[in-house]
């Protein structure tokens, strides 16, 4: 290397200066599954911590989609939509919709292979519903085997024995009676990175029979043997094509993204004011404290400096020693950052004798945490190693009031009384009645008029632009209160009033806080919906409590109603477990058809902003009188438009994949609830995206 | 049904970050800043106006002028460079600035933070005695050093990656920069560690001091070219 350098350009250092991360083997692909695995056989890989994949396949006997997830380093997600051909009677397609996961039990080693444990159709035993076990090992950087022992359809070719006793019959009811039971068969594979760059060559000894294929269709079973040929089109495109059972060609096309990994640099905006440290003999006087005008003269400046960097000051107080600041943060998609920044140019900006600077954060117009911050501390760590922890644990955080106490309290006019924003929400139906599942692309208009902090006027309209959800629905044959399975009767193209409401929120103590919403609360509902929520900024858990009274609004969606009404709410507890991001919500109380239950909804929110969430709902309704997939269920997917965006935004949009038309277990959709509106700002949440406060 | 698709996702994207608070989608803007009536005519008049500017020429003796420690900074394809200029020290970290308020610190000639020049780099921890940080003749410098980089990430620390990094002396060079050549001696620093490995390169003045080195900045950043054109005093 020093050779070359003699020889190269004087600017050229960077060129020639190596860097890069140590090799680790190939990339975990893919299969027909549309989760990580070989071809038709899993394997034990596992994707990079959070990577999300939509997966589109057609493999010749099924076609459908497959949204892929790592929901933990060691835990991976898929949820299914597949449509088997020729299923039920020739012609006749069978709608799959499973939930697929995989565990691992042990990670690779150098001697030892990864481990892991899976279940396709997880909740049921459905017609692809399978167990298995499974380790893969890489030998060299481009060549990775897998084994393993498969139960269910996994079990079908060339069984070894039933070791677990026999399989119940195949059905589409929620049970996990079925697991491990029946035949087991072995099955294995090999993956070869080929010396072609992003070229990997599969192949594999299938243990499954494909016996449901051949009893209706023309389908024709040649081999256990299949082949495939995957092809990564940069790192977030992959293509692949299979030739399996010795008769069919299949293909698969899946897109790619990591929430840890934005596909663009953030931060190439400004960087954060330079601090210096106040000189050893500066001035601790405090006189110029004691006119009254001179502080709310120096707080409405700063206010007016700060504005112009997404900081909004709602109210602010200065004293000779402290700044007590409350302000919104229109910009920085992580708080800390924001926080951060602000401190700086306290620091720049206000008289040596403030020492200390008492930041809180609000959120909705409510006041949320205050971050106590010591001048000094913040001089002797800035630009030092180990800044982000040691400022941590500097900084006293308590649960803010609502209000700042005491005289001098400077309160801006509110400057933007009128505010609006547009966003694309994209629910997507997965239990449609024929069970190829249906997709909307809808358009939202939101408007706000802020009368005072706590009291304002929401409006919502949208408008679908594209779309089936709904499409072909017939009239509702539910027996319960057709509270939502009348839908299709709203679906009307648009634009429609969503939301129409007049909100009042407060906080009533420090942790207390309290909200009223009045209006039509939503598309097919209208009325008064009153909740409070205990939840002390520095506790990782709080508890809720919601009622309303509502009543059914009109098909034609715009001001009347029907006759339909009834008392709904619930009881709720939230824990933020600070492992994993994960979070975890339970709900008990009275739903929308006079049905009580429960719902569990368990939660991963990723510190730049996705969030994978995924719910459950029990209730008295029976499976029979529920309809298709038995209970509500469903998923949802929030990515921040700043994962894309060379510059700090906080706008998202939203992917819900869930239940549709369903009158059992449906609750009130309200727009702002509390917890959703505070949770980004309890110690919790700040400790994980503390990170920032320095950038 | 699928050129509807592409133009309603298009539409969208378009109006996603649309608001009040934002206004138009930046992207948008950009875009239409490029399309709209006369923005082509208006980019080749400033571009022929810039030409006929006469060409800054930057020299020693005007940096020593403005009395201000400066670096300038390259990343990429980049040439020219930026000049940054330091605004704050803290305990022997110097962070300078760029116009646009891009921010690096060094301990030294040890790049030991990066800010809005793409993947933010937070802190860097080395040994003490570090011959990047402390002026150090290329013949007395130690064999190794160990370090602890940390980048953005969950919780306070961030990503921490902690390397070694090996000296290994090289043949002399002669560096010329601005209007003046320069004897000096090629050093390299090999870090290897948490999965990372990385080489950066200096050019190390018989005094020890670092006129140019190639540094990494991350696994996601990778390599910044900076020259020490006047170095930090106390």
């Amino acid at each position: 290397m020093f050779a070359s350098i003699r020889l190269i350009a004087t600017t050229a250092l960077v060129s020639i200066a190596a860097n890069g991360a140590l090799a680790q083997g190939f990339a975990p692909s893919f299969g027909t599954y549309g989760s990580t695995g070989i071809i038709d056989m899993p394997n034990a890989a596992m994707q990079p911590d959070g990577e999300t994949s939509w997966s589109f396949l057609n493999g010749g006997t099924s076609a459908g989609g497959v949204l892929n997830f790592q929901l933990l380093p060691n835990v991976e997600a898929s949820a299914r939509i597949v449509t088997l051909d020729d299923w039920s009677a020739p012609g006749t397609s069978f709608g799959d919709n499973t939930l697929d996961l995989k565990f691992r039990l042990v990670q690779e080693g150098d001697m030892r292979p990864a481990i892991a444990v899976g279940f396709r159709d997880f909740l049921s035993n459905g017609p692809t519903a399978s167990e298995y076990i499974v380790a893969t090992k890489s030998i060299g950087e481009n060549l990775r085997v897998s084994a393993g022992l498969g139960w269910g359809r996994l079990g079908s070719n060339n069984p070894i024995g039933a070791p677990f006793g026999t399989r119940p019959a195949v059905d589409n009811e929620l049970g996990f009676g079925h697991m491990f039971a029946g035949d087991a068969a072995l099955f294995g594979g090999v993956e070869w990175q080929t010396p072609l760059d992003n070229l990997v060559l599969k192949a594999e000894y299938s243990s499954d029979a494909m016996t449901g294929e051949q009893v209706f269709g023309d389908f024709t079973y040649n081999s256990p043997f299949n082949f495939g040929a995957e092809y990564r089109l940069g790192s977030h495109l992959s293509l692949a094509a299979y030739y399996n059972y010795g008769s069919e060609v299949g293909f698969r096309v899946s897109i790619s993204g990591n929430p840890n990994q934005p596909i663009t640099p953030q931060d190439l905006g400004a960087g954060p004011a330079p601090v210096n440290a106040r000189p050893a003999d500066y001035s601790r006087d405090i006189s110029w404290a004691a006119a009254p005008v001179v502080r709310t003269k120096m707080v409405e400046v700063l206010s007016s400096a700060l504005a112009g960097d997404g900081i909004h000051v709602q109210e602010g107080r200065i004293t000779g020693n402290t700044l007590e600041l409350y302000i919104n943060n229109s910009k920085y998609s992580r708080d800390p950052m924001a926080v951060g920044r602000l401190a700086r140019v306290l620091a720049g900006s206000t008289p040596p004798s403030v020492e200390v600077f008492r930041i809180t954060l609000m959120s909705g117009g409510l006041p949320t945490t205050t971050m106590e911050i010591n001048r000094a501390d913040l001089e002797a760590q800035v630009d030092r190693p180990n800044a982000g922890p040691d400022s941590f644990a500097t900084t006293t955080f308590s649960s803010a009031p609502n209000h700042i106490a005491g005289e001098g309290v400077w309160t801006p006019e509110i400057d933007r009384r009128f505010t609006w924003g547009l966003s694309p929400n994209i629910p997507v139906n997965l239990f449609s009645a024929d069970g190829l599942g249906e997709i909307d692309l809808i358009l939202s208009a939101n408007a706000q008029y802020r009368i005072s902090r706590n009291f304002g006027l929401s409006l919502s309209v949208t408008q679908k632009l594209l779309g089936n959800i709904g499409d072909g629905a017939g009239p509702s044959a539910s027996t319960l209160p057709h509270v939502r399975s009348d839908a299709a009767l709203y679906a009307s193209g648009g634009p429609v009033i969503q939301r129409l409401t007049a909100d009042f929120q407060t906080k009533l103590a420090p942790s207390l806080y309290g909200r009223v919403s009045a209006g039509y609360l939503e598309r097919m509902f209208g009325g008064v919906d009153a909740e409070l929520l205990w939840k002390p900024a520095t506790q990782n858990w709080g508890l809720g409590a919601e009622v309303a009274y509502v009543k059914q609004r009109a098909f034609d969606t715009m001001l009347g109603f029907q006759d339909y009404e009834t008392v709904t709410g619930q009881a709720s507890l939230y824990w933020n477990t600070g492992w994993n991001d994960l979070e975890a919500q339970v709900d008990v109380g009275r739903y929308l058809a006079g049905d009580w239950g429960t719902t569990l909804t368990l939660s991963r929110r990723f510190t730049n902003g996705w969030e994978v969430s995924a719910y459950m709902t029990l209730t008295e309704v029976s499976f029979a009188d529920f309809g298709s997939g038995n209970f509500d269920k469903g998923i949802s997917l929030r990515i921040p438009f700043d994962w894309t965006l060379p510059f700090e935004s906080r706008s998202a949009t939203t992917v819900s994949l869930g239940g549709y038309g369903n009158d059992g277990g449906a609750q009130l959709n309200v727009a702002n609830r509390l917890y959703p509106t505070i949770r980004g700002s309890d110690t919790t949440d700040l400790y994980e995206t503390w990170g920032a406060y320095w950038q | 049904m699928k050129l509807a698709l592409v133009g309603a996702l298009a539409l969208t994207t378009a109006l996603a970050a649309c608001s009040s608070g934002g206004g138009t989608n930046p992207v948008v803007s950009a875009i239409w800043q490029k399309v709209k009536p006369g923005a082509r005519r208006a980019a080749a008049e400033a571009e022929a106006e810039a030409a006929a500017r006469p060409p800054i020429v930057v020299t020693f003796a005007k940096i020593k002028e403005t009395g201000l420690a400066i670096i300038r900074a390259r990343v990429g394809d980049d040439t020219t460079g930026v000049m940054l200029y330091a605004r704050s020290v803290n305990d022997g970290y110097v962070t300078f600035a760029s116009q646009l308020l891009q921010t690096m610190t060094l301990q030294g000639s040890l790049i030991t933070a990066s800010r809005a020049i793409g993947y933010d780099m937070l802190s860097v921890r080395t040994d003490a005695g570090d011959p990047v940080t402390v002026l150090t003749p290329p013949e007395n410098w130690r064999g190794s050093v160990t370090r602890d980089y940390r980048f953005t990430g969950d919780t306070p620390g961030g990503r921490l990656i902690s390397v070694t990094c090996r000296f290994v002396k090289g043949p002399a060079f002669e560096l010329e920069l601005l209007d003046k050549r320069f004897d000096t001696t090629i050093m390299q620093s090999q870090c290897r560690g948490d999965g990372q490995r990385f080489t950066n390169i200096h050019l190390v003045q018989a005094d020890g001091q670092i006129l140019r080195s190639a540094q990494w900045l991350g696994p996601d950043q990778g390599m910044i070219e900076i020259d020490i054109l006047e170095p930090y005093t106390p």
